[in-house]
Parts: C-alpha cells; structure tokens; sequence
C-alpha cells in the first residue's frame, strides 16, 4: 500500500481529511491498525455519500460510522476543528513520529526507533546515514521528490517507457502499470508494474531474469532499493526531473490475473470482495482464488484466465478498474 | 494399481430417488436429492486401513470436490486428503457442458500429511455453487493403493496354489469318488477372480456337501437328514455372513460372538456378501433394505438353536418375514415349464435335505440378487422376466457330479430354457456337460453329430450369471 494516497475531492472533505489524519496518527504513533482501519473505512464511505453531512447523526447511518465517530464528525462540525487531534498535532512525539513514517522505507516502528535515538529532523537523519538502511537513506535523499503526486500524463509517459523497453526484451512479454493509475486517477503515489511471461509459471519456477528486465530500462532507473528474483523496489526518473518510486513485479502467468486484481485495488475494495468471497465459499489472495473446503480448508486454486473469471467464480457483478476505488 | 474396496456407505447428506448413494459401490451414479443443494457427501467405510495412493473420480454436475479422511471409532476428525478441487468451470456449470469430466488424482496431488497415513473412512463433499437448478453428484470414485497385498489379492493366490496342486489329478484319470471334492473345487475355482468373494461362498457351500457325503458314505440321493451333526461345529455357519439388527449389547455381542465360533462371518452393516440378517423384530431400516435387496431375514434363535443343536437349523423356520414368497416353494404350480420342472423336483422331493435345501437358496438368492429377477419358472409371474438363452438347447449331464453341483447344474439350464436329456444318445443333445476328461464315448458321439458341444459345468453358471449364452470354447472339455 503506497503511503501517498491521493487526497480525495469531495463535498465532505473536511470530514475526510481529519478522520484519515486521525487514521494515520493510530497507525503511525500508536500502531493501532484495527482503529486506523476504523478511521478509514468511515472515510471511504462518507467520501461515498455524495450530499454534504449536516450532523453527526446523518454520517451514522453509513457503514462504518458508529457512535464515536459520529460524535467526532458532531464537534468537527459545531466548532471547526477537533480537541484530540488539535492535541495530536501539538504533541511532540507524534510529530517526528508522523513525519519520519513519510519517508520511504520507514514504518512506525523504525519511526519510534529512530524517534528514541533522539532525532527529531530530516536534517538529523541526514546526519546518521549509518543508523538507516539503504532504503531508509535512499527515502530521506529523495523525501521532497517523493512527496509529490506523479500527474496522470507522466504516468501515461512511464508507462509508455517502461512497456516498451520490457517487451523489448521478449514481446511475449506483459507488463502492466497497477495501482490507483489503472482505476483512472489523475495522480499517483508511486509506480507499480507487473511483468508477467506466458512460460512462466508457478509450477515451471524457471526464473526468469527480473535484472535482465530492469538492465533494459537503463538509466531511467537511477536507484534501487532491493532486488530479489520477483521483486524489484527502486527509483527511477524519466529524463532526470523528479525522482518516482518504482516497484517490478514478476508473477507466473497462472497467479498474473489475481496480483493483477490484488495491485490494482483499492485495498478497500480489495478487503470488500475478499469478504464477499469468502460469504460465498472462496478465498481470494494476491496469488490465488480457491474454493473453501467443508473444514475450512482452502482447495486448490481455480484456474483463472481474466479478471472477469475471478468476479465469476465469487458471483460478483464485474466491475473495470476504474469502478473499484472503494 | 488395486482399488480399495467399498465396503458400504456410513452416511450422505441426500440421494437423488434413482441415482441412489449405493449406486456408488457398484457402478452407477450418485445425485443429490433437490437442486441447488448447498454441499452433498458421502462418507464410505473401507474394508480395514489402507493407504490411499490416488483417486479416480468421475463427475456428474459437481463444481468442486474434496475428500476427507478419518479413522472410524477414535475421535473421528476428518482430515482433508484431496483439498476442495474444480471438476467444472462456472461456465460449463451453468451450460452443463463436460458434466461428466473424469479426474484422477495422484499421489502428489494428495496432502503428503494425510496420504502417508492409513485410513478406513473417507468423507466425499461435492459442492456445486454456480447452478442452483441443478442435481449433482458423481457418476464413480475409486481409491487406489500400493500397499502390496490387499486381502482380495491374498486369497486369489492361495487359491490359484491349490489349483496347481490338484491339476495334475484332474487330467490323469475320470473322477473317483474320493476326489471329487477337489475336482468340484478346481470347477469353481476356474471362475475368473473379479467375484472372488462370490465364488469362494459358492466353494465353501459345495465343498461342504462334497465333504458331507464322503464322510457319510451315502449315496448321491440319499442325505441324512441331520447333515451338519458330523461337521466340525467352527465350520458350521461357514459360508454365513451375518449382519444384526436391532441387537443391543450385551446380546448382540453374544449373537455375534456364537456366530463367529460356528465359522460365520460378520459385518458392521449389511454388504453385498452378506447372506442373513439377525433382526431382533420386523420392519426396522436395515430390515427394510435387507428384504428389499432379497436377502434372509432370521431371529437370532436361528443362530442360538444351530449353536445348542450342533446343526445347521432351516433359516426358514426362524424367518421373520413371510418366506411362502419363495418361488422355490412353489414348485409344484402349474407353471408353463412343468416337465423341465419335474426334472428338479424329483431331485429335491429325493433329497429331502434341509441343510442343501438352504445352501441352494442361498446360491439362487444371491444369483438372483445379482440379476434382479427371480430364478425359478415356477411362479408364473416371474415368467416373463427370465431370459431364455438356453432355448431349444438340449443339456446331458455325463460322468459324475456332487448332489450339489447337479441339482444346480438342472436348475440353471431348465430355468433358463433348456432341456436335460438323460440320455447322451438324445438328438436333441446339443450340449454335453461333463467335469471328467475326454474318452472313448464322447468320441464316439461326436462322430455321429459333429456339432456336439462338450463344456464345463462352469459354463453354466457363467452364462446364467451374465444371462447370456456365452461361447463355450474357453469352457471346453480338452480333447487329447
């Protein structure tokens, strides 16, 4: 999940703006994911709701607004702002804590670590290269880049760029641009590609060269982050402006339509279906769709051949991917 | 690769009114009941432990499939052998397209965990989610295993080694009297072994009666009528397997228990070998089934009396359904067979014998189980039913028989249309049964009709059972 997710435009959202403030202080200072979660999806629905909210009660009868929440949204209303994120906001901790899980590579628990070692700046870290991982450093090199939104225009260039170079390689080649991009937003966080090859699959496990794919990209690529044999993380930059995270994923061809759908989220609509699926005797992850067993147990994976298999299988009315930002 | 073999369902979840769950031990298929059913199963027993090394299954309509296994009698937690697998894509569910699609599954495709073990219970879910109008199930399964000898395997050679032994015998000289009861087992022992247990019941029966009339002397008509006073009393229920009904311990282990010592066999719940069923009063669910299928329904007093008589008491006389249903009691009606029928009847009013009386009952009853008709021409009813495959075909029966073998031998060729000649010189003789080997008479007959055919009492039995006319060249009396 990017860290950058699009600020939402709509007619509530300043409601939106202070419930995922609140989300991402539970997850990042108090590491509370179940209550940011919480956060979140009362977010996502109110985003939903399309006619403004005049009181707390009115946001209560959607889905996942409860008593607390919708007390919240109350005094948000009434006075403008919020006491216990006004007091968030002054406290210290959850400051630098809020601020170092910005950077690239840096979760809440490294963000508390790096907290308790003492610093309290970007320019501290700057500082101590050694007490951060190359990722970590790599993060605070490019923060400000990093931060900003790619324009869906770029995005299309990247895209353009990336495809072509990968089947240039091999033209059986698929490679495909996820994330919010492929839902059609107009700005993205990060790039996420994945690459599949029709002889590759999860029982063949030949592998295939995933450094042969990112050699071809060149200098376009300017930093990586990690490389396994499925998995590249890293940094590119289309004709040396603004640095953009880069993640290259290789999936066999069998588990291509599944990654495909898991990547392409969003990963609340990822966690609606899954329930779905699962209230009608499937199981769906990044890799598979399996019936479940009498016991509980998941089958074996079905075959899939589309997206629109994956909908079949679970009796889900298709949605294209642009349908599936909540 | 041998199947495991099914010894009778323990439980399902719902059965289609003709595509009945017992379907799946012989080979029909199984559906469940009322469409749209949201899982159907089927939990099989297995004759003992076995280590399952793959699994065939043929589909009828089923979605997905999964097989479980436990071990009956502990804590009975099934354990999945073969996770939730497709058989039909959403798509063809709903079009119906390649319902009957045949899987088999390998040992690697199992779970090692549960494959490495032994197991005497298999639970078989079918699930069918994308089309609810439908009835489904599946059309086979078979389990299979590598260990080395399954318990059917092991009687076969022990029996293909007896046959070795006494062959030579057979071929030097015509029977005598004192080996015809090897020769009877060598007969039927030729039998093709895929209804081993069938046929070792049959050998048992007639060895029995063989050994009878040695041991007594007697002859061929004339039995005793306390036949079983000289057996050994472990042997006396030899050819029995006894399910109980009704029962509750400590006497159905009692029941069980004296049966057992008197050599009959016991099963858990009725099977197609079984021959009686102890049942404690009339119209319970296994009482149903068991007349259903025509098979023997007794009290236990039957298996009590034999016990404290040293005998083999008549069934009937402890029967608890009506047994005057029995063709075989009919005889003497005026059936549209009544010479051919008079052939058989002097033989059994001659023999007088209750205890072969009750073998052969038991041998017709299980015939005609297997064929699903009655066999006897008597009961003018089941006339119409029984195949004619022996028409205008005429039997003469050379050389000599046990009682047993004869009596069969008559019965099965009348029932089934043809005639006995007592004479070899009959021309309408056109089939010469003999167990004895090739001599100078038989020559002699078949220079004067070169169309004569001279076979095995064997050939009989197996055209009766395939209700068929078989060729009878591999049944054939060697001509050196």
């Amino acid at each position: 999940m990017s860290k950058r997710k699009a600020p939402e435009e709509n007619i509530n959202s300043g409601i939106c703006d202070f419930l995922i403030e609140l989300a991402d202080y539970e997850k990042n200072v108090n590491r509370a994911f179940h209550k940011s979660n919480a956060y979140r999806k009362a977010a996502s629905s109110i985003s939903r709701f399309g006619k403004e909210i005049k009181s707390g009660d009115e946001a209560r009868k959607l889905e996942g607004v409860g008593a607390k929440i919708s007390d919240k949204i109350n005094e948000f209303l009434k006075t403008g702002k919020l006491e216990k994120l006004e007091k968030v906001r002054k406290d210290e901790t959850s400051q630098i804590i809020s601020l170092f899980t910005r950077i690239s590579g840096v979760g809440p628990v490294a963000a508390r670590k790096l907290m308790e070692l003492g610093f309290k700046s970007l320019e501290d870290l700057k500082n101590n290269s050694e007490k951060l991982n190359h990722h970590q450093n790599i993060g605070v090199k490019y923060f400000d880049d990093f931060e900003k939104r790619i324009p869906r225009e770029e995005m299309e260039k990247l895209e353009g760029m990336v495809v072509g170079k990968v089947t240039g390689v091999d033209p059986k080649f698929v490679a495909t641009v996820c994330g919010s991009y492929r839902r059609g937003a107009t700005s993205s966080g990060d790039i996420d590609v994945l690459v599949t090859h029709p002889c590759f699959t999860s029982e063949t496990k030949k592998t295939l060269k995933l450094n042969e794919i990112v050699k071809s990209l060149g200098s376009f690529i300017t930093d990586t982050l990690s490389m396994g044999d499925t998995k590249f993380m890293g940094v590119c930059s289309l004709e040396g402006t603004v640095h953009r995270r880069i993640d290259i994923r290789l999936i066999p061809h069998d588990q291509y339509f599944t990654s495909l759908l898991y990547f392409t989220g969003s990963d609340i609509f990822n966690k609606r279906m899954r329930t779905f699926a699962l209230e009608q005797g499937f199981t769906i992850n990044e890799y598979s769709v399996r019936p479940q067993g009498s016991t509980g147990v998941p089958g074996n994976p079905l075959p899939v051949t589309s997206e629109r298999d994956i909908f079949e299988i679970i009796g889900m009315k298709y949605l294209e991917p642009s349908q599936r930002s909540e | 690769m041998p199947q495991i073999k099914l010894e009778h369902v323990v439980s399902f979840s719902s059965e289609h009114k003709e595509h009945k769950v017992e379907n799946l031990l012989k080979s029909g298929k199984w559906k469940c009941a009322k469409p749209g059913e949201k899982q159907s199963f089927v939990v099989f027993q297995f004759k003992k432990a076995t280590k399952i090394s793959s699994i065939d299954i043929g589909n009828d309509g089923s979605a997905f499939v999964e097989v479980l296994v436990c071990r009956s009698g502990g804590e009975e937690k099934y354990e999945v052998l073969l996770l939730a697998s497709s058989l039909m894509s959403p798509l063809e569910s709903r079009t119906g397209e390649g319902a009957n699609r045949v899987r088999m599954f390998s040992r690697e495709k199992l779970v090692s965990s549960a494959a490495e073990q032994i197991w005497d219970q298999v639970k078989v879910v079918c699930t069918q989610p994308f089309n609810k109008n439908t009835m489904y199930g599946l059309s086979f399964i078979r389990f299979n295993t590598d260990e080395e000898k399954p318990e059917v395997l092991k009687q076969e050679t022990q029996e293909k080694n007896v046959k070795v032994e006494i062959t030579p015998q057979k071929k030097k000289v015509a029977p005598t009297s004192t080996s015809k009861a090897k020769i009877q087992e060598t007969v039927i022992k030729k039998e093709p072994p895929n209804d081993t247990s069938s046929i070792s019941k049959k050998l048992a029966g007639l060895k029995r009666s063989a050994e009878q009339r040695r041991n007594e002397g007697t002859p061929k008509k004339k039995q005793t009528l306390d036949p079983g006073s000289d057996l050994k009393m472990d042997k006396l229920l030899k050819d029995v397997v006894i399910a109980l009904s009704g029962y509750q311990n400590p006497e159905r282990g009692n029941i069980r228990d004296t049966a057992m010592k008197m050599g009959a066999q016991y099963r858990k719940d009725w099977t197609a070998d079984c021959t009686h069923l102890i049942c404690a009063f009339p119209n319970t669910p296994k009482y149903t089934k068991v007349i259903k299928c025509g098979g023997k329904v007794v009290k236990h007093t039957w298996i009590m009396d034999c016990w404290s008589n040293k005998k083999l008491m008549n069934w009937k006389s402890y029967s608890l359904a009506p047994v005057a249903s029995d063709d075989e009691d009919k005889e003497q009606s005026n059936s549209p067979k009544q010479k051919a029928n008079n052939v058989y009847d002097e033989s059994t009013d001659a023999e007088d014998s209750e205890d072969t009386d009750a073998e052969i009952d038991g041998f017709l009853k299980s015939d005609k189980k297997e064929k699903g008709s009655a066999t006897n021409g008597g009961n003018v009813e089941n006339v119409k039913s029984l195949p004619n495959y022996f028409d205008s075909l005429g039997f003469c029966l050379v050389g000599e028989f046990s009682a047993a073998v004869e009596r069969m031998l008559r019965r099965h060729v009348t029932v089934f249309g043809g005639n006995v000649h007592d004479s070899i010189e009959d021309n309408d003789v056109t089939h010469v049964v003999t167990q004895g080997g090739w001599n100078t008479e038989l020559k002699k007959r078949l220079k004067s009709n070169p169309s004569l055919q001279f076979v095995r009492p064997e050939w009989v039995f197996k055209c009766s059972k395939s209700a068929s006319l078989l060729p009878c060249a591999a049944y054939a009396v060697p001509r050196s």
